[in-house]
């Protein structure tokens, strides 16, 4: 009878540690899975694509992209998400300029806006992604980063149409 | 038999507790967005503000210099209908020189574009491209003076320059400019 006791008390016990355990460990992933991918946590699409409607950006759906555009005078701004399971696997912006001139302080804060996403939750990162931005700008050269389960690439900031792609690694 | 039964006890909760655990675990995170920065682009950001189809075509070309206008439209596939009314001067100077304002409605002006065929760097185009910045400048007063000065020791070139919320660009082929909102 105690031997029963003392099992059913030993497997209850470890089974709620180990419940809490993994559940606490995976709050802190900084992605999560959708479909086949990997996405931005919690954070939706919809979500995203509204604030920027409210913004004044204008957004259309096609299949699972959301796209929102903006042109304003010789800039023109453009986000493309890529959705699963209504969150967000995949970023990709555009800023197109007339002329080669310098990225002004509008398409740096756009760039900047969306390369938080993943980690906007963490003003460390936030802080760390947003200096890599200024980096690469400054620097006017084309770069792939790996920062967290996120591939960061950022192309042709020297030119008249900088991209930039984030995505979930898998 | 008591520790045997334990060990396995522990081994089956660990696992079922665990694997529940990892399967149902869910990452953290808001469910809102981060809050834009000042410069982030807004919508508002396309047109000039302050500065109306009326206040370039009215008030400067047709009232004070008899300039006729013509309008169309043209249907763009990211902006809807946007109206473009070009105005010229009138009789036989009518093919010298020409303004367009492109606008989506009286006060969404997104763009004024002069073009002069007087000859570059001629007193008629300096004085065209001077003025049309010295209008669009209008709701920005304290910055008129720079902008029609700017024009006018520009014309000739391919410069442009940001002044307050309006970006000019000088051009030369043809020769002209043009003024858009800036970001």
């Amino acid at each position: 009878m105690i031997v029963v006791a003392v099992a059913v008390a030993v497997l209850l016990v470890s089974g709620i540690s180990a419940y809490a355990v993994t559940t606490n460990y995976r709050k802190g992933d900084t992605s999560q899975s959708c479909d086949t991918y990997q996405c931005i946590p919690r954070l939706k699409a919809e979500t995203v694509v509204k604030a920027l409607e409210e913004r004044g950006h204008t957004c259309s759906t096609d299949y699972n992209h959301q796209t929102c555009k903006l042109r304003i005078g010789a800039f023109y701004f453009e986000a493309t998400l890529q959705v699963a399971a209504g969150l967000i696997t995949r970023i990709n912006l555009r800023v197109y300029r007339e002329q080669s001139a310098p990225l002004t302080p509008g398409s740096v804060a756009y760039i900047k806006w969306f390369a938080v996403l993943p980690y906007r939750d963490d003003p460390v990162l936030t802080g760390q992604i947003e200096e890599w931005v200024d980096q690469q700008i400054e620097a006017t050269e084309d770069t792939k980063a790996t920062i967290g389960d996120y591939e960061y690439v950022l192309a042709n900031p020297e030119t008249y149409n900088v991209t930039v792609e984030i995505k979930g690694k898998y | 038999m008591t520790v045997g039964l334990a060990v396995i006890a522990l081994l089956c909760g660990g696992t079922l507790g665990g694997g529940t655990g990892w399967l149902t675990g869910k990452p953290d995170g808001s469910e809102t967005v981060p809050p834009f920065a000042e410069d982030f682009p807004r919508g508002e950001q396309q047109y000039m503000q302050g500065v109306t189809v009326s206040l370039v075509a009215d008030d400067w070309l047709i009232k004070s210099n008899k300039w006729e206008c013509e309008d169309r439209s043209e249907e763009d596939t990211d902006l809807g209908k946007v109206d473009y009314k070009t105005c010229r001067p009138p009789g036989d100077a009518s093919s010298d020189m020409s303004v367009t304002i492109h606008s989506q409605d009286e006060d969404k002006v997104r763009e004024v574009n002069a073009t002069c065929w007087e000859g570059v760097g001629s007193k008629a185009c300096k004085s065209l491209f001077s003025t049309l910045a010295d209008t669009v400048f209008i709701p920005q007063d304290n910055l008129r003076k720079q902008a029609s000065d700017w024009a006018a020791k520009n014309s000739g070139t391919e410069r442009f320059t940001t002044i307050g919320h309006i970006r000019l660009e000088a051009n030369l082929e043809p020769n002209g400019m043009r003024a858009i909102p800036a970001i």
